[in-house]
């Protein structure tokens, strides 16, 4: 850590901050005898809130000329009040914004004195440490909005900008061992001073970009949007005064928050762990990080612990405000996705405990320019998991849950010389073709894109083959790519390609993880959705098939030799190789076995599924004409249950039969599968909902009484690569827990051999009357 | 064949809920007709509003229709196949590797046609039904490149077998959109040959042909719907045809498109797609007609009616167009006149969230059950229910007095649901609701214009439908606008069908044709030409009497990197190098007014992508809106009716000047607050506001500045 370093960390803590502003800047705060909001002027006010969020949006998309903004929708809005307390984060990327109120904050402790805040100034960083983004290419613009001389509110611009200079462009270091070899990260500085860009400061920052033109279009987007926003704002002041907007405003959150906590009271109180891994931490190593979460509940409040986690390594690291971001990324969509999204007040039930000098509280100098999609994705991952479990344990509540989506965005940039000799800065951008996880009552969403960026897309083919000289060979949803479970995750996109009227060989930096530990997990006994490949088939000569009349459309067609690249990688490929590309897909929920044979003839039907993967995984036979098969499909899911007993070291005696649809819980239901019954006054079980047989005789010792099945990466199917050992030091494997007397799966996991599963701890409470209402 | 002699043209607008005909003859007087919607056939309908018409013209619909040139007919047919999938089954044909590309949908399957409150929440979004089942679609070895050079040629032997399949399972239709066809049309065609090898009448629709546009996902979609839409469309028309023509009508039917020109109904199933849009058209043509007369060059048209608030802009005199159109959450490349819904209808539901707020919509009451005062066994309170409490309507007069309104039911709704639960008394849980629905429909105008890159404040508001004209006097203040004008003269009750009887012939031929500029200006020019080439034969084909033939250019650029496109007109005839530089300045200048200033980005390059003609043939005849009698002076005491209390403010009820519409004459100036009751509809005029009937009897408020 350097020294004097510490000063530059942002902090949501602003009892004191009032008291160290300077007498001039004054802040607007309701009088105490301000008239009541009315219900009309609050739902005015609420609405032109969210309607702003999307008008700068709409500003800053027609402004900006990059594709990043354009077509990714990666940057957000935010609308926080005098202190930066957020009211309204708009639509777009969760995890920019989330940090916008340490900025605030940090530049209202720092710079109020001087050079100062005043009407019409706007403050510029990309300093992740400060707040705002999760790494250096996240540039945040500040305005603060004056009204009748006091500070009123603040609104923020966050968004990815193509490139902000350092060693390799577009800022991801793949070689980086700190934030020096990376783009330098600026603190708040004042761009705009009485409305006015601030020449000098511009010129600063687009001289260290290699697109300064793209650079300058983003920056003044930001500029725009913000001026929009302070224009709607000051009409709305105008027409309904300051006092009744900021008491609004205050009840936006406070009204999101009361609602989120109730839904929390919902749920019983209790700590739920996760591990979420990622393989390797920059170019040449071949290490395995987890990002380890203890999230409890107690009565209406979260926390989320990441303490455990492993010690800040290469360029994966994210400093705590990614970490904060990677929660909200997951807590919005999932348990506040019928609410308003009045982030301050949703956070205020959420609190985020990180140690500095982890993975994921970062210190400075560690390196941070992959953050959101290694350390802060991993987090979302992470607190999905235990958020899932939580939502589980209670019948009103699990209709929330999700299974693990897609914990990276892959990057594969392509550089060459077409034909004529024209060079092309491309790549493959088909991240957002990734799977969304299963819902407790539905199958994930196929191609559904990343949970943080509830809007994007991929271009058309046609488009990526404009702009990067290769040949499609296929663009597809990739068939048994969802993790299998009662319901199946989405399923992921796959591509490959071919270099197409190339000048030579195509240059590749790749960087997408997930290859030998998949980030998509499944829950409650749902197998894990597919992992990242890059493989390139060298050799495969797929000229000669084209003349020969032949479009190969399989891996099997392709020919050649396979070279699968590493997590991190710099290299090559020709005119005659093809590149195959898939992506995670989202996990499922619940043993496969327990799928509805219908559901699973379905999948073969429309191609989810492939025969072998419906008879091997899923137990179901289907026939010619897509119909399942009930009496064979009943055999086979008998056989492989008597090859679990076997597998797990269970004698093939007297076993339970099992219900498809669990027994109504009793007790206090852990999940779907599980629950937990009382002994007599004070002591419990763990009960087998599907059998009703005991599993455990106490929680905490859940997974050493469940039986255990361990294979081969490879047996979770073929989602899974089998040939982890290419990529990490670490031993992998498909461990499986299950009822040792119906055999139904209740954790399905490709994992280190080291990894250590954690039950839950619970009160048995009494089941109350809703519980045993609802789950009939 | 129509004769130049027939005197009649008859525009005919099919409402969900009523049918629209409005008939003009040789000196331009119109007259109009309405009549209840006959779903799902729509014939007995349209026919009976003719038939009304008629009567207004003191004839018979036999007398009417056998002297009537055209009948230009604005039908739902189209897009209520699509939205309720009653469709003809269609097999799809496209290149191998690439058939997932409908299920893909370029990764916006979950948010893309969600309403915003909707797409925050994960647990419960989904993807739409696919456009066809995966068993329906069929992938064929080919393969061309972004050249159009072709890579892997056509397997015909494969594709004989996968067209036979499609066929066997029922296909009533073919669709082919293979990749680059824009490029190279020449699979595309032999694949359509290979299919009338087999079967010389399955109709067959081809991407180059339907959508000759860069970009597949969306192209596989507007080839799918169209090959779905042209046996409906058929099979809707030809009764419809025989129909009128039973009854004496020689002339030409004409089916509107979403570009606010018609086309011949026998020409119209080929690119049945192109109608989808037309629901929405009739209104804007109208006050793109009523406009010219009256001399307004920027107007926002506002629409609210039942169940949605449609709005469109007009710019110098002109619709602003869109080149490709959502419908049910898939694409369709149609150029189209822009109206967009943005919001909630008189219907809307009001309701209190489980965090005791207020809410408006967007769910809707629609027309049934209809707001609580209805009687039709709707309780929830709807924005039509406030307006009742608050004094807005009289029970006895709403809708001309053809619907009694039950104040009882209305206070009710509005007592237990909202003014209960938020300790409010009845008036003012309905004021708050009208409140709401006010500046929320003001958030969502604006969020057009920006999104248009306009701003809301030179343009004049136009406000229509049942609901619209309440509310206008509020939001169009909220906006700023320059004044807000209703329409009340004789178009007033069929706004819609004046449209339609005012519409060109129009017909846009394109090509996509991705070049990095400079480009060669005789290859620009080549592509001019064909497509005029191509747009002028089929308007030609269309045989109806046309007073003037226009052809116009346009094409879409980009800037490199981005896909943000701008539809440019070209008005260099022919290309020369200056003209394509001016073309690319153009470009630049209309980006900056659309997007802001310093938007442009001309140093990333700049792409041209599709090229476009149209071509627009403007109808013999043309409706002239007859001017009303004029007023005495500006004193319309004369058609005061009565006063009454009426909340409009937070001040509380006041008592308020009631007009009766039919007694109101030309230059009548009125002082709000006020109410002007109308057949069709209610005006409120604002608490100090001012407004004036105009020579063509509209209603003007005149805004603030």
């Amino acid at each position: 850590m350097i020294p004097g370093s510490s000063r530059f960390v942002g902090t949501s803590v602003d009892a004191d901050l009032a008291e160290s502003l300077p007498a001039t800047l004054e802040l607007h705060t309701p009088a105490a005898d301000a008239p009541d909001l009315d219900p009309a002027t609050y739902e005015i006010v609420r609405h032109r809130m969210w309607s702003m969020a999307d008008d700068m949006a709409t500003v800053l998309k027609h402004m900006s000329g990059s594709p990043v903004v354009t077509e990714a929708n990666d940057f957000n809005f935010v609308i926080g009040d005098e202190v930066g307390e957020t009211v309204q984060i708009g639509q777009f990327n969760l995890m920019l914004g989330v940090s916008a109120d340490l900025a605030v904050k940090w530049t209202m402790r720092h710079r109020s004195h001087d050079p100062g805040i005043d009407p019409g100034d706007m403050y510029f960083t990309n300093d992740p440490w400060v707040g705002g983004g999760l790494h250096q290419n996240d540039v945040s613009v500040m305005q603060p909005i004056f009204w009748e001389g006091k500070l009123f509110c603040w609104t923020t611009v966050v968004l990815h900008a193509l490139d902000i200079g350092g060693i390799d462009a577009g800022g991801f270091t793949v070689s980086a061992k700190d934030v020096f070899a990376e783009p330098p990260p600026m603190p708040p500085i004042k761009y705009v001073k009485a409305g006015h860009i601030q020449p000098d400061v511009e010129d600063l920052l687009l001289r260290a970009s290699r697109v300064p033109g793209f650079l300058a279009l983003d920056l003044h987007g930001a500029y725009s949007s913000n001026l929009t926003a302070r224009k709607q704002m000051e009409t709305m002041l105008e027409a309904y005064g300051a006092d009744a907007v900021k008491l609004a405003m205050r009840q936006m959150t406070s009204d999101a928050e009361r609602r989120l906590r109730d839904r929390l009271r919902q749920v019983p109180d209790g700590t739920w762990s996760a591990t979420q891994y990622m393989d390797s931490s920059g170019t040449g190593d071949r290490g395995v990080y987890a990002v380890r979460v203890k999230m409890s509940k107690v009565d209406d409040q979260l926390k989320f612990d990441f303490t455990e986690s492993d010690p800040q390594t290469g360029m994966i690291n994210c400093t705590a405000s990614g970490a904060r971001g990677g929660v909200a990324a997951g807590l919005l969509p999932m348990m506040a996705g019928d609410l308003p999204w009045a982030l301050g007040g949703l956070m205020r039930c959420a609190e985020v405990i990180t140690k500095p000098g982890t993975i994921v509280d970062a210190t400075f100098p560690g390196a941070i320019s992959k953050a959101p999609i290694a350390a802060g994705m991993t987090a979302t991952n992470a607190a999905v998991e235990t958020m899932s479990k939580m939502l589980d344990s209670s019948v009103e509540q699990r209709q929330h849950l999700l299974a693990g989506s897609a914990g990276t965005s892959p990057i594969t940039n392509l550089i060459g010389s077409r034909a004529d000799g024209t060079p092309f800065f491309g790549g493959l951008w088909e991240g957002p073709t990734v799977g969304i996880g299963a819902r407790s009552h539905a199958d994930g969403l196929g191609a559904g894109g990343w949970l943080c960026i509830p809007q994007g897309r991929v271009a058309d083919v046609e488009a990526a083959e404009l702009f990067t000289p290769t040949l499609y060979l296929w663009r597809r949803l990739e068939p048994d790519s969802g993790g299998p479970g009662a319901f199946r995750g989405g399923r992921a996109g796959s591509c490959c390609i071919v270099p197409h009227k190339v000048g030579g060989p195509i240059f590749f930096v790749i960087s997408s993880s997930g290859k030998a530990i998949p980030q998509s997990p499944g829950l409650a006994g749902g197998y894990p959705g597919s992992e990242q490949r890059d493989i390139i088939y060298r050799g495969a000569d797929l000229q000669a098939a084209f003349k020969r009349g032949e479009m190969p459309l399989s891996v099997e067609h392709l020919g050649g030799t396979a070279d699968p690249i590493a997590v991190h990688a710099l290299g090559a490929f020709n005119h005659d190789d093809a590149l195959l590309w898939i992506t995670q897909a989202g996990g499922g929920y619940l043993d496969p076995l327990l799928r509805d044979p219908e559901r699973v003839a379905a999948d073969v039907k429309s191609g989810a599924v492939t025969v072998e993967s419906a008879r091997d995984i899923y137990g179901v036979v289907v026939g010619d004409h897509w119909e399942a098969d009930i009496d064979a499909t009943e055999a086979v899911r008998d056989s492989i249950r008597a090859a679990r007993a076997e597998a797990a070291g269970l004698d093939g005696e007297s076993r339970a039969t099992i219900s498809l649809e669990p027994q109504d819980s009793a007790g206090q239901r852990l999940d779907e599968n599980l629950e937990l019954l009382a002994n007599g006054s004070d002591s419990s079980h763990v009960s087998c909902r599907r059998c009703g047989n005991e599993v455990a005789g106490r929680l905490g010792e859940l997974y050493d009484a469940l039986a255990t099945i361990e294979g081969a990466p490879g047996d979770a199917g073929p989602q899974i690569f089998p040939n982890p050992e290419l990529f990490v030091d670490e031993k992998i494997v498909f461990r499986r827990f299950l009822c040792p007397s119906c055999l139904t799966l209740v954790t399905s996991e490709v994992v280190p051999e080291a990894h250590v599963d954690v039950a839950p701890s619970l009160e048995l409470v009494e089941a109350s009357e809703s519980q045993s209402e609802a789950g009939v | 064949m129509g004769g130049a002699t027939q005197p009649y043209l008859l525009g005919v607008d099919v409402g969900g809920t009523f049918t629209d005909a409005f008939l003009i003859d040789e000196s331009g007087t119109a007259l109009s007709g309405k009549a209840p919607s006959t779903p799902p056939e729509f014939r007995e309908g349209i026919m009976a509003a003719i038939a009304e018409v008629a009567g207004a013209a003191g004839l018979s619909i036999g007398e009417v229709l056998s002297q009537t040139e055209a009948i230009c007919h604005g039908t739902t047919a189209t897009l209520n196949a699509l939205i309720t999938r009653s469709v003809a089954s269609v097999g799809f044909l496209t290149t191998s590797g690439h058939a997932d590309a409908l299920a893909i949908m370029i990764a916006e399957g979950p948010h893309i046609g969600v309403a915003p409150e909707e797409l925050q929440d994960i647990s419960r979004a989904t993807k739409p039904e696919p456009l066809v089942p995966r068993q329906s679609i069929r992938e064929v070895i080919e393969r061309v490149d972004s050249d159009g050079d072709i890579v892997v040629a056509l397997d015909e032997e494969a594709t004989r077998g996968a067209i036979r399949e499609l066929l066997d399972d029922g296909a009533e239709a073919l669709a082919v959109s293979l990749l680059w066809s824009f490029r190279n049309p020449d699979h595309e065609k032999r694949v359509r040959e290979l299919v009338h090898e087999i079967d010389p009448e399955i109709k067959v629709s081809l991407s180059s042909e339907v959508s000759p546009r860069l970009g597949e996902y969306a192209r596989n979609c507007t080839t799918i719907m169209n090959a779905q839409l042209g046996p409906t469309l058929r099979r809707y028309l030809a009764p419809l045809e025989e129909d009128l023509r039973g009854q004496g009508f020689e002339g030409q039917l004409l089916v509107m498109q979403g570009s606010g020109g018609a086309v011949t109904a026998a020409e119209a199933p080929e690119r049945a797609i192109d109608t989808v849009g037309s629901v929405l058209t009739g209104g804007i043509i109208g006050c793109t007609r009523m406009a010219a007369q009256l001399g307004h060059e920027h107007v926002l048209a506002t629409d609210i009616g039942g169940t949605t608030c449609l709005v469109g802009f007009m710019r110098d005199g002109k619709p602003l167009f869109e080149h490709q159109y959502l419908v049910n959450r898939y694409y369709a490349n149609t150029q189209t006149v822009r109206v967009h819904a943005i919001g909630s209808g008189g219907g809307a539901i009001a309701w209190v969230d489980d965090g005791g707020n207020l809410r408006v919509g967007p769910r809707s009451a629609g027309a049934r059950p209809g707001p609580a005062a209805f009687g039709l066994g709707g309780a929830e309170p709807t924005n039509t229910d406030a307006n009742v409490v608050l004094g807005l309507y009289h029970p006895d007069r709403f809708l001309g007095g053809r619907l009694p309104l039950d104040v009882d039911a209305a206070q009710t709704a509005i007592r237990t649901h909202i003014a209960e639960p938020l300790g409010l008394t009845v008036e003012d849980a309905a004021l708050a609701i009208f409140q709401v629905q006010s500046e929320q429909t003001a958030d969502m105008i604006r969020k057009e214009a920006l999104g248009s890159g306009h701003d809301p404040r030179e343009f004049t508001v136009y406000a229509f439908g049942g609901s619209g004209p309440v509310y206008c006097h509020a939001y169009g203040k909220a906006l700023g606008a320059k004044e807000i004008l209703v329409p009340l003269g004789a178009a007033a009750s069929a706004f819609s069908a004046y449209g339609l009887s005012a519409s060109d012939l129009r017909v846009v031929a394109e090509l996509s044709d991705p070049y990095i500029a400079p480009v060669d200006p005789e290859l620009i020019e080549a592509r001019f030409k064909e497509l005029e080439a191509q747009a002028v034969a089929r308007l030609n084909r269309q045989q109806i009497e046309l007073a003037s033939l226009h052809v116009s250019r346009e094409v879409d650029i980009r800037y490199v990197r981005q896909t943000h496109e701008v539809a440019v007109p070209v008005l260099e005839n022919p290309i020369d190098a200056d003209a394509h530089d001016v073309i690319l300045e153009r470009f630049d200048r209309l980006y900056e007014e659309l997007n802001g200033e310093g938007s442009g980005a001309p140093e990333a390059g700049h792409q041209f992508v599709t090229f476009r003609a149209m071509a627009v043939g403007e109808t013999a005849k043309k409706p002239i809106l007859p001017e009303v009698e004029a007023g005495d002076g500006p004193d319309a005491s004369a058609a005061l009716r009565e006063t009454r209390d009426v909340t409009l403010t937070d001040v509380g009820p006041v008592s308020t000047d009631i007009y009766d519409y039919s007694r109101l004459r030309a230059g009548h100036e009125i002082s709000g607050p006020a109410i002007i009751e109308a057949e069709t509809t209610t005006v409120v005029v604002g608490s100090g506001q001012h407004g004036y009937i105009d020579r063509l009897g509209n209603l003007i408020i005149e805004g603030d500045g």
